[in-house]
């Protein structure tokens, strides 16, 4: 890999998605049910409608799956509504059922929002399926290795969100500013503050503000962060929000045994301290500490060597740290967690990408496995954010660099399957990013109205339009 | 001791101008009759300087409260050598050596003002450099307490500003509104504050042209073929270039409150009543924006002694006064990241919110985290007061509430706890410690 790409409606490229030689050979194949199906060969070019054929006629331009005759025609082995259950009909193909779960009440309903940091590659998430100039603009990228999920006619899953794919996800496409911006900081700085073309500032953060208004002003913590730093996002007026680095953060205020004499006195006068306040701030302050030791109480003794089937990083541990909490009752409704340290692929997309898919696929299927267990399937929704996604098109060192706008990926009580406008590659360039067909503030004040069931309005100031049909209930 | 402040760190303090007394081993337990005065002294160190200690108390006890103020108006800037970076990539260089600059005991009301600066004319590593903001802190330090039109006309220009607020590479005939709007919403007018939309544009106009060299060490230069090409209309008037623009807004009557009040809260801790914020203003301007005078007025004013209001320690007050008390010269800047005040590293462009956003639960975890961790390498007391003396180190006067819970806490016990050591880490969680 590594030969910088020239757009050209030139011969097409090897497919990167070849077809082992043995026309007889049978594929293993994915639903979105997690259904594990043999496919063989002459399925599977159908399924992929005029996919290799037409690369093979010279044509260079793959049918794209919308309106292309092999997706969406009646011939086609998929299912093409994202609802439509396809629970083990004729075709070897499902695609991703509506969602069987109900929702809790609004007022029991949580969020999990994830966020990609670095710039998370939507494309690769949920790839667009025979989308040629898609394909053409990734030589080496647009198919990564394994098996991928598919959605609905036009789009599937990475290969390696295998655990994600069996809960019945939803993707959300074209999510982004519509005036954007490339650098990091000041997009990382528009979705934290929910300000998608910068011209409102705000002092408070997107999830800070949405937790002053769902969460109880009295809890110990209504929203909160698992990253580094005070993360901006959490800025709130009223509720209390908060970020940890790590869930070692509570050890110092809470379970010191007899033994351990130093820190048991250390809590005790702690505990103490300000209890006969009278000044206003030694009081304010005094309200506070009781509730850092009533959330140090609730998540209690960390057992660091035992990870639950998570993985030891920022996003399991911050997965268990949110699981807990959510179930011990301390009034939290919002956890954010940044899932750091990779997504900004500028070279080497091709292998960095799977691992990341792996880990939050790995972490998610835990969660939910314990969310089954809790009997909280119900209440949680798993949302990620990311401050852009990247160039269509792959760049001279196997990677790609920032982009527009980006899938987002829904978990929980969901319907599942594709929703919002789909990206359209024409006219676009290999340097370009998508551009956005929705603008991420109707993002979130969509979860605040149709997930929360409160105004657009308390998160985004003048409201937003929101996004019908992407919750089940 | 593994790691105290030296009495010879602390006579830096006689080096900024002050004429204090020398410490000795028996001073530091002497007791000023007049437990009111000491809580005032207490009071002016920790608004015009990094804090109190028991050293500074003890050594300004031969002057009055009003005494102290004027002889920290009168004491010079330290004399302090540059940062030395290695490479491009040294993030930690700079913000490890203000930081240093801050802690030290000699920092006083003129770094205090830098410190101010900082967070009212933000800009920030992140969109420039760490190297670009030592070169806009020069700024600041030259014009700290000198003439605020000086000050402005440079931070307009300067090129962390211009990359922070878009002001690099702005032209005429598409300008970028977000410094205009900044320098009138926050630095120098107050939002809605005598302006309007189209003066936001037209000053925006004017702005236009400057751009940042990087092929030549990051020189600012103007580009006549960008910049605005005749004048525009402003507060009336009309203006045609960067300069014009600031001083434009440097004689809008809304400028001078704007500043009295910011470094009034920045000061007292509150804000000015407003006939209070008036006649401060009235001082400012008939000095001709000169800050000097309004830095001498705010401090004089009869409620700086007269009524002090207690506020929460800002975070950066509160990690300088730990590793003062804990007296360690060798801890790392990097914790302000997780307790949210990183310096060169504001949160957005109105820099750090104050007093209430100080008290947190995440705040509370973070501190817990950082008294108990950093304990462990402090110098223990050599007193047969343990409590007593470890307080008088923190610079705090414990409540009896306080008193009770810290001699509870201490119990002693055999030599393997070192009971002073919980002592230690819960006098920074102390009510006296937070909030002052």
């Amino acid at each position: 890999m590594g030969t910088r790409f020239e757009p050209t409606d030139g011969p097409a490229r090897p497919d990167p998605f070849a077809l082992p030689p043995d026309p007889g050979s049978a594929v293993a194949f994915h639903t979105a049910r997690g259904v594990t199906r043999g496919v063989n060969r002459r399925e599977l070019l159908k399924w992929f409608s005029a996919g290799a054929g037409a690369a093979a006629v010279g044509g260079g331009a793959w049918l794209a799956g919308r309106g292309g005759e092999g997706a969406s025609g009646g011939s086609s082995p998929m299912g093409t509504a994202p609802g439509g259950a396809d629970g083990g009909g004729d075709g070897p193909m499902a695609t991703a059922p509506r969602s069987m779960q109900v929702p809790a009440a609004p007022a029991d309903r949580l969020l999990v929002m994830i966020e990609l940091a670095g710039g998370n590659d939507g494309l690769s998430m949920a790839a667009p399926l025979g989308d040629g100039r898609y394909r053409d603009l990734r030589p080496s990228l647009a198919e990564p290795e394994g098996d991928p999920f598919v959605l609905d006619a036009a789009t599937a899953l990475h290969p390696r969100l295998a655990r994600v794919a069996t809960r019945g996800p939803a993707v959300l496409q074209g999510v982004g500013s519509l005036q954007p911006d490339y650098s990091h900081f000041e997009m990382q700085v528009r979705w934290w503050e929910g300000s998608p073309d910068a011209s409102r500032v705000y002092d408070t953060g997107v999830l800070g503000r949405l937790a002053d208004a769902v969460g109880d002003p009295d809890a110990p913590v209504v929203a909160l962060s698992v990253s580094d730093g005070a993360h901006p996002i959490m800025f709130s007026r009223t509720a209390s929000t908060l970020t940890v680095p790590d869930v070692g953060a509570t050890w110092y205020l809470t379970g010191a045994n007899s033994d351990d004499v130093l820190r048991q006195r250390f809590q005790r006068a702690y505990r103490a301290f300000g209890a006969d306040a009278a000044e206003p701030y030694t009081a304010r302050r005094r309200e506070v500490m009781e509730r850092t030791v009533r959330l140090a109480e609730a998540v209690g003794e960390w057992d660091d060597d035992d990870h639950g089937g998570y993985r030891d990083d920022r996003l399991g541990n911050g997965l268990r740290m949110a699981l807990r909490l959510f179930d011990r009752g301390v009034g939290l409704r919002i956890v954010h967690i940044t899932m750091d340290g990779g997504f900004d692929t500028h070279d080497g997309h091709g292998w960095k990408y799977p691992e990341l898919m792996s880990a939050l696929d790995d972490n998610l299927g835990a969660f939910f496995d314990d969310l089954d267990a809790a009997g909280m399937a119900d209440k949680v929704l798993v949302a990620t954010m990311s401050e852009f996604g990247r160039t269509v098109g792959e760049n001279g060192s196997g990677g790609l660099d920032h982009g527009a706008a980006a899938s987002m990926l829904l978990l929980g009580p969901v319907m599942a399957g594709v929703h919002g406008e789909a990206p359209s590659f024409a006219g676009l360039s290999a340097e370009d990013g998508l551009p956005a067909t929705l603008s991420f503030d109707h993002y979130f004040g969509t979860i605040a109205e149709r997930w929360f069931g409160v105004p657009s309005s308390e998160v985004i100031d003048g409201g937003t339009e929101v996004i019908d049909g992407l919750f089940a209930g | 001791m593994k790691a105290g402040f030296t009495t010879g760190s602390w006579s830096l303090v006689h080096g900024a101008g002050m004429s204090l007394l020398t410490l000795s081993s028996g001073r530091r337990r002497v007791r000023a009759a007049a437990m009111a005065d000491d809580d005032l002294r207490r009071h002016v160190l920790n608004r015009l300087t990094f804090g109190a200690t028991g050293e500074a108390v003890d050594a300004a006890a031969v002057l009055s409260p009003g005494d102290l103020v004027e002889a920290l108006l009168d004491a010079s800037p330290r004399d302090l050598g540059m940062p030395v970076m290695h490479g491009d990539d040294d993030w930690s260089t700079v913000p490890q050596w203000w930081f240093d600059v801050m802690r030290h005991p000699g920092a006083g009301l003129h770094e205090r003002m830098v410190w101010f600066w900082h967070g009212h004319l933000t800009s920030s590593m992140d969109t420039s450099s760490p190297a670009l903001m030592f070169r806009q802190q020069v700024i600041f330090r030259r014009h700290a307490a000198g003439s605020f039109r000086d000050l402005l006309q440079e931070v307009t220009v300067d090129p962390a500003m211009l990359f922070w607020l878009n002001g690099a590479w702005s032209t005429a005939d598409n300008p970028n509104e977000n410094y205009a709007r900044e320098l009138m919403e926050l630095f120098a007018l107050g939002r809605n504050n005598g302006y309007t939309e189209d003066d936001v544009h037209q000053a925006a106009v004017a702005l236009s042209g400057w751009w940042v060299d990087g092929d030549h060490d990051d020189r600012v230069e103007f580009d006549p073929e960008r910049g605005p090409r005749h004048t525009v209309p402003l507060f009336g008037g009309r203006v045609g270039s960067a300069a014009e623009v600031i001083d434009a807004v440097c004689d809008h009557p809304a400028c001078a409150p704007h500043i009295a009040g910011a470094l009034y809260r920045a000061l007292h801790g509150v804000d000015p009543a407003d006939d209070v914020r008036a006649e401060l203003a009235a001082v400012f301007a008939d000095g001709g924006l000169q800050l000097r005078p309004l830095l001498e007025a705010t401090v004089r004013h009869p409620t700086f002694l007269g009524n002090p209001q207690p506020r929460p320690r800002s975070h950066l007050e509160w990690y300088i006064a730990l590793c003062r008390f804990l007296r360690r010269d060798d801890v790392d800047v990097w914790p302000l990241y997780s307790l949210g005040q990183m310096p060169f590293s504001p949160p957005n462009v109105a820099g750090w919110p104050g007093n209430d956003r100080w008290l947190s639960v995440g705040a509370e975890l973070t501190k817990a985290q950082l008294a108990f961790d950093l304990m462990w390498d402090a110098a223990p007391p050599d007193s047969d007061d343990v409590v007593g003396e470890l307080c008088w180190r923190a610079g705090i006067s414990p409540g009896p509430a306080t008193r009770a819970a810290l001699d509870e806490a201490y119990v002693t016990g055999p030599d393997e706890w070192e009971p002073y050591r919980s002592v230690m880490a819960l006098i920074p969680l102390t009510p006296e410690f937070n909030i002052i």
